[in-house]
């Protein structure tokens, strides 16, 4: 298992997202490198990219156990 | 438990980094390309959740021992179910019975994440902690989560007086530690009450049969402890399965009976378990459950019992069948008979009744219990059958409290629809003080132009009793003179073979006319003074997790509750289907917990709506002073500390 974490990745890993980030404004991170936390520690970010809730669930489902 | 919005369910919080969990490279466990900063190119290849795929893999590096194991634990594979459907099934079962329990039962499995990180799957998923871990499972957004409907119910009381275990602050693992959810279950485990490291009360309660209560001695060795010590519970009559016209599979109750039944456990039921009277619960099997799949899929059915080896969780010290001997002993209503099971399922239950040579006779000399009914306001209920015989009287007003669109598909004929939370009645969620009685003048329009008048005979109900015990209490404090609740509800008057219609009833407006009634309600301020006088009661009719602080109304500005104030849930008055239990019982109850008529009772909630409903039935239990906290606590946690 890595310990190299996502956010503090090797400086070629930070360079490379920092470059898609600038492609891609619409998920460009407030401030620091893209990464997975990047996006995942800003919720207003979280809200741009995520549409409405996806769970597969039937309305007609009761309640379990 | 509402779901979590879609960028909360994902939002990890800056203090999980700084956890064991978070030092980790977020790909090593979920896979994904941390390079890539656009949303799909990042979320390639991303297992969200990786211990439901492969628990070793995944958790295995550091917890190798618990997860080789949990991979094989209940919670994980939901052994039992194949095979009690294949036993119904029996040999050459259709395919299309496992095709309908992995679509259908399971949808309720559970991996290391759901959990520990993440709320489960069949919860809708997302982080309960900003994606930190925890050794203990949360017992509102993870383990009742998912055992909601019945454990989770039961021991919060949301429905009975809940568990004296959960009122103590006990959480779900202080019973059921990790050694019992991280066990491996034997391919062959008849049940999980045949888990050897299943939880047992004498893991904790120990000796009993040579303690100083009697009663443990008597029975320990023949009967479940919980006969003695649960509240009555719900049943499922069965589980309808099927697809949505989206193709979503989905499994429904059909209907939950509250009840309590003592059956006899044989066979594996009673394997290990050391007593044979043991409570039973009917389960959500009949033979056409799966129908959807294909026809007579379980010719083997009559072979397992559909009232089975339960154990409730509502647990209380004190519970009414065991008050005196003979409320259970010689109480044939109490043990399960072939009257309750029905023709589908009479084999299957043959060895679970309780012959009446079985049930334990009545004793002779026993203690008495000296409640005192005859102060009980009778005409304040009135059960399907008076409604049947005064139907249409001139001044019988039948009020429908259900919202307006249960109202739509068929109420009692000539019923008005008076929703008490959705007719003006009370303030809105976004008022200075919400939920709160709106002036009388405008409450008494709102009657009058519904067609009631203060002197009619005003007969309300609803589906659970919740809305129409509320609405009752308004009535009375709008000056009202005879107000009744038609116990049973809705579901009483299908049973009793009462018409429904489907046309709506319209009354000519009429001024309503009544002198409130002050006295009936407290503010906030006049609460706070009664406050730890003597002979004044607070009685706090929420669910216990409110109580405890572990969720709050959303309204509310803080969790907690009034200092002094005593919990007693408003399921322990009311029935799951607003049936009422003998008010001899509940005054017992109410004794027990030293809720004495001879007391001022102010009854509090988070919204008014529960402590109405407790005034009303301990008006009519005969109890002379009642008052509601009509403000409640989303109010006082908006202005008062405590």
């Amino acid at each position: 298992m890595s310990r190299s974490h996502g956010r503090i990745s090797p400086s070629g890993t930070i360079l490379a997202g920092l470059l898609v980030m600038a492609a891609n404004p619409s998920v460009a991170a407030a401030d620091g490198p893209s990464s997975c936390i990047t996006c995942h520690l800003d919720e207003s970010m979280l809200l741009r990219n995520l549409g409405a809730s996806t769970a597969k669930r039937s309305s007609l489902q009761s309640g379990a156990g | 438990m509402a779901p979590l919005e879609p960028q909360a369910k994902v939002l990890v919080s800056r203090a999980f980094l700084s956890t064991t969990h978070g030092a980790l490279a977020c790909e090593s466990c979920h896979g994904g390309d941390p390079a890539r900063a656009d949303k799909v190119g990042a979320h390639a290849g991303l297992d969200a959740t990786p211990s439901v795929r492969d628990p070793v893999k995944a958790c295995g590096d550091c917890h190798g021992e618990t997860a080789a194991t949990a991979r094989n634990s209940l919670h994980a594979t939901l052994s039992t179910f194949p095979r009690v459907l294949g036993n119904r099934a029996g040999k050459g079962a259709s395919p299309h019975v496992d095709e309908a329990r992995r679509n259908h039962c399971s949808a309720c499995h559970t991996s290391c994440g759901g959990c520990h990180v993440s709320r489960p799957q069949f919860a809708g998923k997302g982080f309960v902690n900003g994606h930190a871990f925890a050794k203990r499972p949360d017992p509102i957004q993870q383990c009742t989560a998912c055992h909601g409907s019945r454990v989770g119910s039961e021991f919060f009381g949301e429905r009975g007086q809940g568990d004296v275990h959960a009122a103590k602050g006990m959480d779900c693992a202080a019973c059921h530690p990790a050694r019992e959810m991280h066990a491996a279950a034997p391919p062959d485990l008849p049940g999980r009450y045949q888990l050897p490291e299943r939880a047992r009360c004498t893991d904790c309660h120990r000796d009993l049969e040579v303690g100083s209560v009697r009663d443990h001695a008597i029975h320990a060795g023949k009967v479940q402890c919980q006969v003695c010590h649960s509240q009555t519970y719900v049943n499922c009559t069965g589980c309808h399965v099927g697809k949505d016209p989206e193709g979503t599979p989905y499994f429904q109750n059909r209907r939950e009976v509250e009840t309590l039944k003592i059956g006899l456990l044989s066979g594996d039921q009673a394997a290990g378990a050391g007593f044979r009277y043991g409570l039973v619960r009917h389960v959500p099997s009949y033979p056409e459950m799966f129908d959807f799949y294909g026809k007579d899929l379980f010719p083997r059915f009559g072979d397992v019992p559909t009232w089975k080896r339960a154990s409730p969780h509502n647990v209380q010290r004190r519970t009414w069948q065991a008050a005196t001997c003979n409320n259970c002993h010689g109480n044939r209503a109490l043990f399960l008979a072939s009257s309750d099971t029905g023709v589908g399922d009479r084999e299957a239950n043959r060895k679970v009744v309780v012959p009446d040579g079985k049930v334990p006779k009545p004793i002779a000399k026993t203690r008495r219990l000296d409640i005192d009914t005859s102060k009980v306001r009778s005409g304040m209920v009135v059960d399907a059958r008076w409604l049947g015989a005064n139907l249409g009287k001139a001044n019988v007003v039948v009020v429908d409290a259900r919202p307006r669109d249960a109202y739509a598909k068929g109420h009692v004929p000539g019923a008005v629809s008076l929703d008490p939370l959705a007719s003006g009645l009370r303030t809105g969620p976004d008022a200075t003080k919400p939920f709160v009685l709106e002036p009388h003048a405008k409450v008494a329009a709102i009657l009058g132009k519904a067609g009631i008048q203060a002197d009619d005979h005003v007969v309300v109900y609803d589906q659970a009793g919740a809305m129409a015990t509320a609405l009752a209490a308004l009535l009375e404090w709008a000056g009202a003179t005879h107000v009744s609740y038609l116990d049973g509800g809705i579901e009483g008057w299908h049973d009793a073979g009462g018409p429904v219609t489907v046309e709506p009833s319209i009354r000519e407006p009429r001024e309503f006319r009544g002198t409130p009634r002050p006295e009936f309600v407290v503010d906030g301020a006049t609460l706070e003074k009664l406050l730890g006088r003597p002979g004044v009661i607070v009685l706090d009719a929420r669910a216990i997790h409110r109580i405890l602080g572990a969720t709050r109304h959303e309204r509310a500005a803080r969790a907690g509750a009034i200092p002094g104030s005593i919990s007693l849930p408003i399921g322990s008055l009311l029935m799951d289907n607003g049936a009422l239990k003998p008010p001899v019982e509940l005054l017992w109850m109410l004794r027990t917990k030293g809720i004495t008529p001879d007391k001022t009772i102010v009854t509090t909630c988070d919204t008014g709506i529960a402590a109405s409903d407790a005034f009303f039935l301990l008006r009519w239990l005969g109890y002379p002073d009642v008052r509601v906290h009509d403000e409640a606590w989303v109010v006082w946690s908006r202005s008062r500390t405590p």
